[in-house]
């Protein structure tokens, strides 16, 4: 027996999709593909307007937050995504938090959260003089996982090779934990599991473990983990734990004076090349070097970008005196100061470089104690740099000699873009860093990267960078008053879209309906007691900024052991020296 | 089991029959419902009302080539579909792709009629890469698509999308 039915015979074309099969579509297309998209007719308009999964993918890029891969390929309840995100904004924007307390172990350090996870790690084997953990009947304990949503939930991962707990890395979205032993081995650990993805970790080679300046693990795109040793870079396939790519192959950069890697893979050294003929040997210039380690760098290693930086004394002097916001007066003498520039470490994916350079002013006639500290801080957002490259794009490649032969100063040829041909793509703030003296009339205010700040004076502003936002407390208040003063630098500043727009691909959300029942966790948000916000409007070719900055009553004294933002710039955690509860500053929906 | 067990007959919108493996004919889960709920019928054809005998012509050759690949799992959720997570199509994949825009269409259609994941995902990503790093001007040109934006809207359009430019 056959059935019969009618044959229908239309042309098929894309219109003629149903809608969940576009939806399958456009969801493979980047921002920038569903922007394009959107322009093509009324018909495609609607179509992006209309489908929450694509809307969310795109309010997720306004905002810049990163949601995990399945999240933004299939998101379950956008619409719901949708509102939270732009909530979470709006109550980042209005400093209006949730502020809960989450109790830890005395001895155990806030290490970081992801989501609702908060990971600790033990103290006891950070304690100067202490080599590695203490190994217990079980093993060492690598760390604590605590889940914010359940308290009293509580793992604690261990693991039988002796941990260097400063280089862990734990990225629950992939599934990883990844650790350096004591003894020159990675280890790549399943999260749930907690079993080895390479029995007995991946050795790193002898003469780099011996060399290492410094130790710090990175997941990058693709898979990769890339191993940072402070003047080299090793790149491992993370699924078997093969050693891919060794960066700089043959002589280690020593003159690199810090890097951050972002999850695509760029590094950003910050070069601070010696003169070996200069006085007392001092360094007279910096440099951003920039290499991509996704697709490694052949022979000569150039880097893609050489950035100058206003580091030596004339350059200094003269940005330090062009700013429009600081009116330094011409008896005032700008002296270049001791310390060379650092580059400020980031957690997570980082939109943004940050760099301080330290400078002196003293007046021409008074005598050395009248001098002020202050710092040039220079905010680079991610995305100039391929402007820059962009822009420079017809520069010839002038080397004049053989790069990387020495060491401490690699790229002694390479024509670097100068700052003044630089300089319109980043952000330029003066600091007065010794507050007691004074300032000349500008406000700013005061960050330090988060590894720096550790055991410094009360004084100093505690600080971390997350995402495209620099969040930093004071610390005094919360030493002397326990009040909790929060600053949040927004670097890409995004209105919040409360109203419907005609015609652009974000369609707009209506953000001021109530909640309904059941929707929102009970605890209730907190205004700060003084609130303030300043924006700056998008100017040249920087995108707009923002500032807002309040006091919370958190009616604890004790300065700030350890913050750390979440990997969604959701969540803060502050912990206080000497306390086994942290404050989970929560700005989510 | 003889041989003649392990094929089955399949009919479609222009009542042309194709006796095809059942390993093949399996690729397709609403043929493979179809066979269990039908049971041991000889000789019963599987009427696909909404796929010409072209497009099955195409798309048997596909499941021919993937016979002897797992099938995804009946619950697997997009989510947890691995292949979602980039855009490249398998070399294979991507040269049996290459059909007028029509017949793309229909596959995608008949992919999601016989409930082939993994095809269905070949046809979406290639629609997808044929949009990739186009203007608007030249995906109207691919598709065949007229400009009904007065060049006011085309104004408020590029301001209301400032925000995304690189």
């Amino acid at each position: 027996m056959t059935l019969k039915f009618t044959v229908t015979s239309n042309p098929t074309t894309l219109s003629s999709l149903d809608s969940h099969l576009l939806e399958k579509i456009i969801l493979h297309l980047s921002i920038q593909d569903l922007i394009s998209l959107s322009q093509v007719s009324q018909w495609f308009l609607q179509l992006v307007r209309d489908t929450p999964s694509v809307q969310y993918k795109l309010y997720s890029s306004l905002y810049q937050c990163t949601p995990s891969p399945s999240s933004m390929t299939h998101p379950s309840n956008p619409t719901k995504k949708i509102l939270d995100l732009v909530e979470k904004e709006r109550n980042i924007i209005r400093l209006t938090p949730r502020i809960g307390r989450f109790g830890i172990g005395r001895a155990e350090r806030v290490h970081s959260v992801m989501g609702n996870w908060l990971i600790t790690i033990p103290t006891t084997s950070l304690d100067p003089g202490n080599e590695g953990a203490d190994k217990g009947k079980d093993g060492y304990e690598l760390c604590r996982v605590y889940k914010l949503d359940r308290p009293g939930y509580q793992r604690v991962i261990k693991t039988q090779y002796n941990p260097i707990l400063e280089t862990l890395l734990v990225d629950i979205k992939r599934d990883l934990v990844v650790y350096a032993d004591q003894e020159g081995f990675v280890h790549l650990l399943d999260f749930q599991k907690e079993e080895e993805l390479v029995m007995g970790g991946t050795e790193i080679p002898l003469e780099d473990w011996i060399a290492r300046k410094s130790l710090r693990m990175n997941l990058v795109k693709g898979d990769k983990l890339v191993v940072d040793l402070g003047a080299r870079w090793l790149v491992y396939d993370s699924g078997e734990g093969s050693l891919q790519h060794r960066f700089p192959p043959r002589t280690p950069w020593d003159s690199c004076h810090g890097s951050i890697i972002t999850s695509r893979g760029l590094l950003v050294g910050l070069d601070v090349p010696s003169i070996p003929w200069a006085p007392n040997n001092k360094p007279k210039e910096a440099y951003l070097a920039i290499f991509n380690l996704s697709s490694p760098p052949s022979a000569p290693y150039h880097p893609e970008l050489l950035l100058e930086l206003p580091y030596s004394h004339h350059l200094l002097s003269k940005t330090v005196r062009s700013l429009p916001t600081t009116h330094i007066p011409k008896n005032i003498k700008i002296v270049s100061s001791d310390q060379p520039p650092s580059i400020h470490q980031a957690q997570y994916n980082p939109s943004f470089i940050r760099i301080d350079i330290s400078f002196k002013t003293t007046p021409y006639n008074a005598v050395h104690t009248a001098q002020r500290e202050m710092r040039l801080e220079i905010t680079i957002p991610m995305k100039q740099l391929n402007m820059i490259k962009f822009e420079n794009i017809h520069r010839k490649v002038w080397v004049k000699g053989r790069t990387w032969r020495r060491g401490n100063n690699p790229f002694d040829g390479v024509e670097s873009i100068k700052f003044g041909d630089w300089s319109h793509r980043c952000f330029l703030d003066i600091q007065c860093t010794s507050s007691s003296r004074g300032n000349f009339g500008y406000t700013g205010y005061t960050l330090t990267a988060q590894y720096r700040h550790q055991n410094k004076g009360r004084d100093e502003d505690v600080g971390c960078q997350v995402g495209r936002r620099m969040f930093s407390v004071a610390n005094a208040l919360l030493v002397e008053k326990g009040w909790l003063k929060i600053d949040i630098r927004d670097f890409d500043h995004r209105e919040i879209k409360n109203e419907m727009n005609g015609f652009g691909a974000v369609r707009g959300v209506q953000l001021d309906q109530p909640p309904r029942d059941g929707e929102r966790p009970n605890k209730p948000r907190c205004a700060p007691f003084s609130y303030n916000i300043t924006t700056q409007a998008q100017s040249g070719y920087l995108p707009s900024t923002s500032v807002c900055s309040g006091h919370f009553r958190l009616g604890i004294p004790g300065g700030v052991e350890r913050m750390v933002g979440d990997d969604e710039g959701q969540k803060l955690v502050i912990q206080q020296k000497g306390n086994d509860k942290v404050w989970i500053i929560d700005f989510g929906a | 089991m003889s041989d003649k067990k392990q094929q089955v007959i399949l009919q479609t919108s222009d009542d042309e029959q194709f006796t095809v493996e059942k390993i093949v004919a399996e690729r397709s889960a609403m043929i493979k419902s179809m066979m269990e709920d039908l049971g041991e019928q000889e000789g019963q054809a599987i009427p696909l009302p909404n796929v010409s005998s072209s497009v099955l012509t195409k798309i048997l050759e596909y499941c021919d080539h993937h016979k002897n690949e797992p099938l995804p799992a009946a619950d697997s959720s997009d989510a947890d579909d691995s292949r979602r997570k980039t855009s490249e199509i398998g070399e294979w994949d991507a040269r049996w792709i290459q059909v007028d825009q029509e017949m793309l269409f229909e596959i995608i259609l008949a992919a999601n009629y016989l409930d082939i994941k993994p095809l269905l995902d070949v046809g979406c990503k290639t629609v997808a890469n044929m949009i990739k790093g186009k203007t608007p001007e030249e995906i109207r040109k691919l598709f065949n698509i007229t400009n009904d934006f007065t060049p006011e809207e085309e104004e408020q359009i590029r301001k209301e999308n400032e925000w995304a430019e690189e």
